[in-house]
């Protein structure tokens, strides 16, 4: 497990998340280090609840958010937080009438960037992701895949030490998806990525972690190797990984709930 | 500033404000009062137009305000910059173009103005007022348009609480100085009249604080799971400011004009002084003839006019010692100046010592038509064979007849038999 080290991007520790009387979380602690973790887990699982609570840390009640070592409790750490992270929710959506570049610039703005810097970084998170040709096309008239190209600009405009992403390659072609892919790898050497998925060859191309969640709790945490090692591959399993993927959800899902 | 104006570019704002800009034009330009080229006119039809472009604007800025929330939700939660300074600047950038439409109509109003040689000038605090009213507009529809989801009826919605928000406070409220707080709402300005500055002083403080108020507390100005971030003294002072305000326009029961005469007349002497505001000097020529006219059979008696000076009807008729009051508001056709001339026959002839028996004294009736040169039936009827008499008279036979005459009239005592 990767819980309490010190030298986590981001940390989070006692995490409790009640939704009224039901509880999302009850008391898990996760660190994510430089590298891509993907955070794997059936439909419903909290997925993006976690993400939502490790961007908002006041949001995570009594829990614990450290980031860089720092702990996330008044206004100054959490705008340096702020400042320290990108993100790209589930169902990214784009401010009609902008173009790529408007886009990627605003969102800068808005992570702080001022005068002049505000074009630089735009420039170079476009470049970042291939966009300089259609930097001055509105993003309405973008194909899905250039589409979440803007989005990853904007989560990297502001040059952050941890990225979360939600589901970011679904609805992706094979070709956009590689493409994606290599784009995250490349840049996740210096960065903690974090990456909310239900598609195990997405965790099987570039992840170096994986975390599986279920039922409110981290029911596996280590390298996809090892995940891939709990499972035996039968029919209608397409790979290892999902192999051992669903015997990890499957050993520990509710009795009544198995197929 | 440039989010500002990246946010202004990209939304339908510029669209609006020029939307506004002509109807607002348009509406001051219906205000005109025929022939006469008044600021005073301007002013009265550009408050007309507070409701219409009021609703445009609240029907605008609940769309944009919508777009904008349902696109920019996660940006913002995730951003670094303090999400109500966000949501201010985005509502400025909404604002601005359309308070831009609305300066424009009166930068378009002034050049007309200047060329046409417009008498007067605008009510300052007055006109401050309408664009403070505007900006509330787009306030009450960028409040509303953030309450809901992506939703086409949004900006339907945020226009009807605007009408609806009318309506309300037209039949409602009880008391005219409370409706008056409401930024839209007809009021007439005139030469002769003065405005009340500290009404539209409160108008201005209590929209505007309003205005503030609806910004900082749209829904999405506050970061997920944190407190809200506005400083407490802002809200503080703006409520303040709009208690003041509306405390102020109430205290003033709404009224945002007061009688006036600034006696800026131009005159002209032959036989007799007549005297219009410059404003009015149009007039003079057709007015000054029209008076002659009643002179000539007049003179001699109570009624003959030495020194007539142009006033308003009603509360502050105060005419300098010596002179009487002439009323005339507009000179769109003939029966302009003869309605100018029957209202002073009325005024200084019978008709006030006949009291309300006067619409049963049809000779007193038939000399004031005469006297007036008006037509008795507007509609074209035969006129009546005893006005048709006196109308045959020449002038000095008509002089005459209403010298020997004049006590009768004046006593009210006058009768069909009388008349020639």
């Amino acid at each position: 497990m990767h819980e309490g080290r010190t030298g986590a991007v981001i940390e989070a520790r006692n995490l409790t998340i009640r939704r009224g009387s039901r509880v999302i979380y009850d008391d898990v602690s996760i660190a994510f280090d430089s590298g891509v973790t993907a955070i794997l887990g059936p439909n419903g699982a909290g997925k993006t609840t976690l993400l939502e609570a490790l961007l908002t840390p006041p949001r995570a009640g009594n829990a614990t958010i450290r980031f860089v070592g720092a702990r996330v409790d008044d206004s100054d750490s959490f705008r340096a937080f702020l400042a320290g992270v990108g993100y790209m929710p589930q169902d990214w959506t784009y401010f009609s009438g902008f173009t790529a570049r408007e886009s990627v610039e605003y969102a800068a703005w808005l992570k702080g960037a001022r005068g002049s810097s505000v074009r630089s970084v735009a420039s170079a998170a476009l470049d970042s992701v291939d966009l300089t040709a259609f930097a001055h096309v509105k993003v309405r008239r973008l194909s899905g895949g250039l589409k979440q190209r803007v989005g990853l600009a904007e989560a990297f405009v502001n040059d952050p030490r941890a990225v979360l992403l939600d589901e970011p390659t679904v609805g992706l072609d094979p070709a956009q998806r590689a493409s994606y892919r290599r784009f995250l790898r490349g840049h996740a050497t210096d960065r903690a990525v974090v990456i909310s998925t239900h598609l195990t060859d997405d965790v099987e191309a570039i992840a170096d972690r994986v975390v599986v969640i279920a039922a409110g709790r981290i029911i596996f945490d280590g390298a996809p190797a090892e995940l891939a090692a709990h499972g035996t591959r039968t029919e209608g399993t397409a790979s290892a990984l999902e192999a051992g993927y669903l015997s990890v959800v499957g050993a520990n899902a509710p009795a009544q709930g198995r197929l | 500033m440039r989010a500002l104006t990246l946010l202004a570019r990209r939304s339908v704002a510029p669209i609006a404000g020029l939307a506004i800009a002509g109807i607002d034009v348009w509406l001051a330009s219906l205000a005109m009062t025929p022939g006469m080229r008044l600021w005073a006119d301007v002013v009265t039809g550009l408050t007309s137009a507070a409701l219409p472009t009021g609703t445009l604007a609240a029907g605008i800025a609940a769309f944009e305000a919508n777009r904008w929330s349902n696109a920019n939700r996660d940006r913002t939660m995730v951003g670094v910059r303090e999400p109500v300074l966000v949501r201010a600047q985005h509502a400025a950038a909404v604002a601005l173009p359309v308070l831009a439409g609305y300066l424009l109509a009166l930068g378009i109003l002034g050049v007309i103005a200047a060329l046409t040689g417009t008498y007067g000038s605008p009510a300052v605090l007055w006109l401050a007022s309408l664009g403070a009213g505007l900006l509330l507009a787009t306030a009450v529809g960028y409040w509303a348009g953030s309450a809901f989801g992506a939703h086409w009826f949004v900006a339907p919605v945020g226009a009807l609480t605007f009408v609806v928000g009318y309506v309300a406070a037209t039949v409602g409220l009880p008391v005219f100085g409370m409706r008056a707080l409401f930024p839209a709402g007809a009021a007439m300005d005139s030469v002769f009249t003065r405005t009340v500055d500290l009404t539209f002083l409160g108008k201005s403080a209590c929209w505007l604080g309003l205005t503030v108020i609806l910004v900082v507390t749209s829904r999405g100005s506050r970061r997920p799971g944190t407190a809200r971030r506005v400083p407490t003294i802002v809200v503080l002072v703006a409520g303040l400011t709009a208690v003041t305000g509306g405390v102020v326009v109430i205290a003033e029961n709404g009224q945002v004009t007061a009688a006036y005469n600034s006696r800026d007349f131009v005159c002209e002497n032959d036989g007799f002084t007549l005297c219009l505001n410059r404003g009015y000097a149009v007039a003079m020529q057709p007015l000054h003839a029209a008076f002659a006219a009643l002179n000539s059979r007049v003179d001699g008696t109570p009624l003959a006019a030495a020194r007539l000076e142009q006033n308003v009807e009603g509360i502050g008729d105060l005419p300098a010692r010596g002179a009487r009051s002439v009323y005339v508001e507009r000179l769109s056709s003939p029966s302009d100046i003869e309605f100018a001339v029957e209202r002073y026959v009325k005024k200084y002839g019978a008709a006030p010592h006949c009291g309300v028996e006067s619409i049963g004294v049809p000779a007193v009736d038939y000399v004031d038509t005469w006297l007036s040169g008006a037509d008795y039936f507007s509609d074209g009827s035969p006129e009546p064979a005893r006005l048709s008499a006196l109308k045959r008279l020449s002038a000095s036979e008509g002089n005459a007849w209403f010298r020997a005459h004049a006590s009768a009239y004046f006593s009210c005592s006058l009768t069909l038999a009388d008349l020639p």
